[in-house]
């Protein structure tokens, strides 16, 4: 039995196969990677549409940029922090077209469906209460528990220590906490 | 309300190592220990640990399969209508770059894209110029321009009528079209007899 790659090892093997110019590569990376740039995607955004409009966008951008990726972080690390600007850029962008405010996630799809589900409410209420958390509160707690992202990979991502990851964990748990009141 | 002890507080800080069980080995023992003896702490862990699993990683609707399947082919598409063959352009301006590169490197190595014909003449006179001492270059110019001077000094015509002519030849290298009666003229005066004292009125 062959041992499972590392992801990592096998991401910088991919990296350098494509900045040798060969461009299947870049393929190869997008399948092992898409359904995480989807998901985070979905989860700061909340619905399909979006999600896979930035999934497209992020890809464009690694694209753009693999050819200077030197491997300092890993790709997953380095990916997310792609989504996490064009989050914000979007974020950004939307914010200044609509005067409300968009701290909130937008509503999920679907919700005549989603509704007949038990504790649909109560979901809806922590989707929202996610979503209204200060921003990198938010971001670290969708990357660990949704992305299931270790502390010191969010701290990569986010450009902080570890311990100031922890603490927004920490602060994120707190807020959610106070906002959904339980 | 209570004051909450600082151990707490400090304690409630490292729960979130705890709640997603990370790195649980690396827990330090105190934690544990206290949450065992503080009830309060107890009970928040307790909340937040549940709070944590209501945010169920599942939530996200799967896309079907066609959804995954049309994903590389349109982003492809996304590419190619970007120009991104971006990365083919990228590589095509490299390309390009790395060849003039080397042509003006080659050309720096012949020396002559550098040097313009007229800097290349200058050049070659002085090199001339500076192996004449400055009596036999003003001697070698009088020859070569009569009118400025007539007078040429005596028992130096030979040496000057060399030199004369080897500032033609470099003048006649830079300058071919300067192949005239000009330059003739002095390469005849190089081959006339050692005894020709006064300038040759044909010079004139």
């Amino acid at each position: 039995m062959t041992p499972t790659p590392d992801p990592n090892q096998r991401d910088l093997e991919l990296v350098r196969r494509f900045q040798a110019g060969e461009e299947g590569a870049f393929d190869h990376l997008v399948e092992a990677h898409r359904r995480e740039i989807y998901r985070l995607a979905y989860r700061l955004l909340g619905n399909h549409a979006d999600a896979d409009d930035l999934a497209q966008e992020a890809f464009l951008r690694v694209y753009r940029s693999l050819g200077r990726f030197r491997g300092e972080a890993s790709f997953r690390t380095w990916t997310t922090r792609i989504v996490l600007n064009l989050v914000t850029d979007r974020r950004r962008e939307l914010a200044s077209h609509r005067p409300s405010s968009l701290e909130d996630l937008a509503p999920a799809e679907h919700p005549s469906e989603a509704g007949k589900q038990d504790g649909f409410i109560q979901a809806e209420i922590l989707r929202r209460a996610v979503g209204s958390l200060p921003k990198r509160q938010r971001e670290t707690l969708i990357l660990r528990v949704f992305q299931e992202m270790k502390f010191h990979e969010i701290a990569a991502v986010m450009g902080c220590t570890v311990g100031t990851a922890k603490a927004n964990f920490f602060h994120a748990l707190r807020g959610l906490k106070h906002r959904v009141g339980s | 309300m209570p004051m909450m002890p600082t151990k707490c507080t400090n304690m409630q800080r490292e729960l979130a190592w705890l709640i997603v069980e990370e790195d649980r080995t690396g827990t330090p023992l105190g934690i544990s220990e206290h949450l065992l003896e503080c009830p309060r702490c107890a009970l928040e862990a307790q909340r937040l640990r549940a709070l944590v699993g209501r945010l169920s990683p599942g939530a996200v609707p799967e896309p079907p399969a066609a959804y995954w399947q049309s994903f590389t082919p349109r982003l492809r598409i996304k590419l190619a209508a970007q120009g991104m063959a971006g990365r083919a352009r990228t590589a095509w301006i490299w390309a390009m770059a790395s060849a003039a590169a080397s042509f003006l490197l080659a050309a720096l190595a012949v020396g002559r894209w550098e040097t313009p014909p007229e800097t290349r003449a200058r050049l070659r006179l002085e090199q001339v110029a500076q192996r004449l001492d400055p009596d036999s270059l003003q001697v070698a110019l009088d020859t070569l321009l009569p009118e400025t001077d007539p007078g040429v000094p005596p028992g130096s015509r030979d040496e000057t009528t060399a030199q004369a002519a080897d500032m033609a030849q470099a003048l006649e290298e830079v300058f071919p079209e300067y192949e005239s009666g000009f330059n003739g003229a002095v390469r005849e005066s190089a081959q006339e007899p050692r005894d020709t004292q006064s300038p040759d009125p044909g010079w004139v």
